[in-house]
Formats: structure tokens, C-alpha cells, sequence
């Protein structure tokens, strides 16, 4: 599913911080990287791109979808069927099991069929990142590391078309960081997802078709050719 | 609903704490209003039933309480002829009541059985009246807290347990049990006037039957019992007619009847004819001062817990800020969050009602012990 913002612009109300996208498109099934200094807007951007926010000006496409001309309970709805998101501190709920926690946007979401395939789809997403004997643990029994990998399988578990990854290895060690990487990347790819992820970890880079540069609450993408930057379009604030 | 199951059970203890915390602070002022409810009902329905007590002058209340509830309480007795006197007026009948003495702590209540229960609409559940001086009728409470039945000995309290020159114990067989009636006779033990006047002393046997751990000593005599080998040779001494009842429940045979019966009384200095409905009214009226006290009290500290369990919920709610937008990102409605989290609230304060409810009514069935 492709993501397009066109001439978008949203302001805080409370700081008066505004971001500018001139013109960006993530093709379907490509994997974008969001890049820059803390506090451009890199988290107001994924935002956006998922309907949290509205543009004060310009408009959002997911796939055939005008995302920022919906309203919020049809923008609500998009987001559960259509994107899966894994932030940037493991926000599961202490009070479920990691069964019940990868399952959640079954449980808070009628249109989705809770049924026997959803919930070995489960088990088969635990088994692909080494969670699969530990389905009944209590959360709080388990490494930062393992609730990472909790969190990914709760944003692939309902079939996305878009995941939607907010600095999900910042609080990891490196040797946790890659390791949970290459499984969301393999699960990825394995479906076929659209992934935009925020990330500060320059090494990573590799792993991404292209990148979205955050500078002075301006957006821009470029293909990402080996450290090369390529400016496929932007714009100034 | 799922959700709210597996946070309460995940937080159970917290949940259980903040629903007893409710559930007491409902059930105090449930149970209290309850309580005074039933007592208003129960002590207002026999008063109502009881159209004139006479007795000493004194303290209406005792007279009234002790008569009516048989509540010790010490009050002045008048002469047993006072009966006779107010039957010979011929427009009411009289039964006399002697309340001064106990058995296994339940009031023995001298009276002339028939003619009591007759007034109450009472009678027997098992066995009859007593057919022999000595012997007694139990109400039903008193059967069941002491496992005792028809053919059962119950002995009377000693009276004065520093005084041994005073008359024994009396075990007294038990010939009839009452059917229950919610009211004082249920907690009653109920003898006639001659064995109330046995127990005091005032009539003994020549030859009775004594019995103790060496009934061959005097000393060692633990207690009387009148069989009917000895029932014959029992007498009082002294003129009957001025051996001591502690009140005489009237029954005018007309309005006409009650104001002579109230207004001959009640200008003595001697005597008083009371109606019990009035007396308790006054009685009541207290209470239900003190009671309306309480319940501005009881709303001081429901508000104080209110504020208590609202501070809890916020705290509760700031804390689980980052649990509401994580859910609201992933797509999860705000109004569903609400309900989520108003159902987890009022499953507690749901259990907190269940809880009053329950203990209102553990209050309500123990009620006859704890007043």
C-alpha cells in the first residue's frame, strides 16, 4: 500500500513547531528510513502518515484513501486494519499475557475475527522471533529485548499493509538491536509490507530502499545508495 | 469487557482493597438505617399491641422496656392483689408479668401462661403448658442457641451468686416450646408467677429433692429441683396477695375503660398506667435524633472516602496515560477506552455495593444478638 503526502503542513499548537512535507510518495511494499536530529518531527511524521494527526494544509494518501480527509472514527478504522505500529518504548499492557498482547487489535477491534487462524497466526509470528514457549508469560517477566519482539508481532499480527516503526531498537543494546531487526525485517519482507521506520542508528541504514532526511521540520527522500544521498524531492520550510 | 476482566484480575488485590473501602463505607450507614428500621418496626408493633402497662412509679422507660422486651433493669414491683383488683373492676382484663430473673441469661418471665400467650396469638410448637409448679415454657431462640427441647432441664441463675443464704438455683423441666414470632418471646422463658416467686425464695419444700456433689452436706446443695414426688409438700409462707410482680399488662374493654383505668392510676403516687406506643414514640424520637447525628457523620466520611477513592482514580488513570495512547494510536476508539476503563471502575464499585449488601444482611440476620 502506497503513502503519499502532498504539500502537507502541521503546526503545534502549544510550541508553535510546524513540519513541512513538500512532496513525498512510499511506494507500496518499500522499506523508508526516517532520519534526522531529535525534535525535526520525525514521530510527527509517522503520525501523520497513520491519520493521528491531520495536516493543518495538504493531504495524506493511504492506498486509495485521502487519510486527512476522514474523519476520526474512519481514520481510527483505517488504522487497525491497515497499519501496524511497534514504538519506540514497549508500550504492552502489564495485565495480559503475550499471547493476549500480540493479539490486541483483535481484542479491540470487532471488525477483526478473533477465530482459531488468528490465533495460530499468533503462535506462528511468537515462533518467528523465539517467543513460542513463552506465549503465557507475564510481560513483566520478560527482557526488554523479548517485549520488543511482543511488539512486533502485535503490529504484523492482523496482516498490515503498512508498518509503521517508531525508533523500535533505541532502548535495546546493539546485539539485541540487530537481532530483533532481522526478524521484523524477515517478517517484512515475508509479507510484503510497506515499512517506514524512524531511526537514529546510521548503520542501519543499509537495510532500507530509501530515506526520508528530517532537517529544520522539513521533509525530504532520497534513494539510499551506500551512504550516498540521492534527493528525490523536498522543499524549505 | 475482556480487557477489564484481565485488568481486574491482574490487579486484584488493589481492586478487592478499593471495593472493601467502598463496601464499608456504604455498609455503615446501611446496616445503622437498617437496624433502626427493623427495631422502629419490631418495638413500635408489640407497643402498638399493648394497650395499657401498669407498674410502680419510676422510669417509664424501664417499666415499658422491661414489661414489653423483658429488658432487666431494676424497677419497683407492686403487690400480685393489684391483679385481682383491677379484674374486679370488671371493664379489663390483667395478666401479671414478674421479669426479674434469668436462666442461662435469657429472662425468666412469671406470668399466667395461657392468658399471655393467649393476648400474644402465641402457642406451642412442641409439648403444652406447664402442668406442675417448677416447670417452664421456652421460646424458640432459647430451644435452638441451647439445644434444649421438651423434657430438658433448664436451671435459673443464681441471683446473687456472694450471698449463698439466698434461695438455689432452680432447674426447671421443660414442657412446651414456642412457635417463633420474631419478637421478645422468642428470647423468653416463660414459668408461672409461684415459680418466679420460687426462684426468689419466698416458697420452699419440706423434704424436696436436692441435689449436688455431696448432696449429704447442706453446704454442698447446688440446686432445687420440684419433682411430682415432692411437688405436694410446697408451699409459701406469708400472705400470697402481697408477694412482689413487676408490672401488669391491661387490656381495657373500652376507650371508656382505658381513661378511667389511665387517669385512677396515674393520679396515685404509687402507680402508673402507661401506654406503651406513646412511651416508645418518645423513646424513638431519641433514637432517631441520634441516628439523624450519625448520618451526618456517616456523610462526612462517605464524602472524605469519596474524594479518597476519586484521588485513587486519577492517580490510577495519569498512571496508565501511556496504556490510553498506545491503544488510541493502534487504533483503539477513545470511547471505547473510556468504557473500558469506567467498566473497571464500576466493577469495583459494584463489588463494593455486593459487599455492603451482603454484610447489611449478615447485620440484619444478627441482629437479635447484637442489640
Amino acid at each position: 500500500m502506497e503513502i503519499e503526502l502532498d504539500k502537507v503542513a502541521y503546526q503545534y499548537p502549544d510550541n508553535g513547531f510546524c513540519l513541512r512535507v513538500p512532496s513525498l510518495v512510499v511506494p507500496g511494499g518499500s522499506r523508508v528510513a526516517v532520519v534526522g536530529p531529535s525534535g525535526t518531527g520525525k514521530t510527527t511524521l509517522l503520525n501523520l502518515m497513520a491519520g493521528v494527526l491531520v495536516p493543518d494544509e495538504g493531504s495524506v494518501h493511504l492506498g486509495d484513501h485521502t487519510v486527512s480527509s476522514l474523519h476520526d472514527t474512519a481514520r481510527r478504522r483505517l488504522r487497525l486494519q491497515h497499519i501496524g505500529f511497534v514504538f519506540q518504548t514497549v508500550d504492552l499492557l502489564d495485565y495480559l499475557d503475550v499471547r493476549d498482547n500480540i493479539l490486541l487489535p483483535y481484542r479491540i477491534n470487532r471488525g477483526l475475527n478473533l477465530n482459531a487462524e488468528a490465533m495460530a497466526r499468533a503462535a506462528e509470528l511468537a515462533r518467528a522471533v523465539g517467543l513460542a514457549d513463552k506465549l503465557d508469560r507475564r510481560i513483566d517477566r520478560l527482557s526488554q529485548g523479548e517485549r520488543q519482539r511482543v511488539g512486533v508481532c502485535r503490529a504484523l499480527v492482523h496482516r498490515p499493509a503498512v508498518v509503521l516503526a517508531d525508533e523500535p531498537t533505541s532502548a535495546l543494546d546493539p546485539g539485541t538491536a540487530d537481532t530483533v531487526l532481522d526478524e521484523m525485517f524477515s517478517l517484512v519482507e515475508s509479507q510484503g509490507n510497506t515499512l517506514v521506520m524512524l531511526t537514529h542508528d546510521r548503520s542501519a541504514l543499509d537495510r532500507f530502499e530509501r530515506v526520508i532526511y528530517i532537517d529544520d521540520g522539513v521533509a525530504s527522500i532520497a534513494e539510499h545508495d551506500q551512504g550516498s544521498r540521492t534527493l528525490l524531492s523536498g522543499g524549505g520550510g | 469487557m475482556y480487557l477489564t476482566r484481565r485488568y481486574l484480575s491482574h490487579n486484584r488485590g488493589k481492586a478487592l482493597l478499593m471495593g472493601l473501602a467502598v463496601g464499608l463505607t456504604l455498609l455503615l450507614p446501611a446496616s445503622v438505617t437498617l437496624l433502626v428500621e427493623r427495631y422502629n418496626a419490631e418495638l413500635r408493633g408489640r407497643a402498638e399491641a399493648t394497650p395499657l402497662v401498669l407498674g410502680s412509679k419510676g422510669n417509664r422507660f424501664d417499666l415499658v422496656l422491661q414489661s414489653l422486651y423483658f429488658r432487666s433493669g431494676r424497677i419497683e414491683t407492686l403487690p400480685v392483689v393489684m391483679v385481682k383488683e383491677l379484674e374486679a373492676r370488671g371493664d379489663c382484663e390483667a395478666i401479671p408479668l414478674h421479669v426479674q430473673y434469668s436462666a442461662e441469661g435469657y429472662p425468666v418471665v412469671g406470668t399466667r401462661i395461657d392468658d399471655y400467650l393467649r393476648f400474644r396469638s402465641n402457642g406451642y410448637a412442641s409439648g403444652g403448658p406447664p402442668t406442675l409448679l417448677g416447670q417452664a415454657v421456652i421460646g424458640s431462640e432459647v430451644a435452638r442457641v441451647l439445644g434444649l427441647g421438651v423434657g430438658d432441664l433448664l436451671t435459673s441463675d443464681q441471683a446473687n451468686i456472694y450471698d449463698i443464704s439466698k434461695a438455689m438455683p432452680l432447674k426447671m423441666p421443660i414442657a412446651g416450646v414456642l412457635v417463633p414470632t420474631g419478637s421478645a418471646d422468642d428470647r423468653a422463658v416463660f414459668v408461672s408467677l409461684q415459680t418466679t416467686w420460687v426462684i426468689a425464695g419466698l416458697g420452699h419444700g419440706h423434704d424436696i429433692t436436692v441435689h449436688g456433689d455431696e448432696a449429704r452436706h447442706a453446704a454442698a446443695v447446688t440446686y432445687a429441683l420440684i419433682t411430682p414426688d415432692n411437688a405436694d409438700r410446697f408451699h409459701f409462707h406469708g400472705d400470697e396477695s402481697t408477694f412482689p410482680i413487676s408490672s401488669v399488662i391491661v387490656l381495657p374493654k373500652s376507650t371508656k375503660a382505658k381513661t378511667l383505668i389511665t387517669t385512677r392510676y396515674n393520679s396515685g403516687q404509687r402507680y402508673q398506667a402507661l401506654e406503651p406506643a406513646g412511651v416508645m414514640d418518645e423513646l424513638m424520637g431519641l433514637v432517631l435524633r441520634v441516628k439523624r447525628l450519625m448520618d451526618a457523620n456517616l456523610l462526612l466520611v462517605g464524602l472524605a472516602m469519596a474524594v479518597m477513592l476519586g484521588l485513587v482514580v486519577m492517580l490510577s488513570l495519569r498512571l496508565r496515560a501511556a496504556e490510553r495512547a498506545t491503544l488510541h494510536r493502534i487504533g483503539c476508539g477513545r470511547w471505547l477506552i473510556v468504557k473500558m476503563q469506567a467498566a473497571e471502575i464500576g466493577a469495583v464499585l459494584a463489588g463494593g455495593a455486593l459487599l455492603a449488601t451482603a454484610g447489611a444482611g449478615l447485620v440484619l440476620w444478627l441482629a437479635p444478638r447484637l442489640v
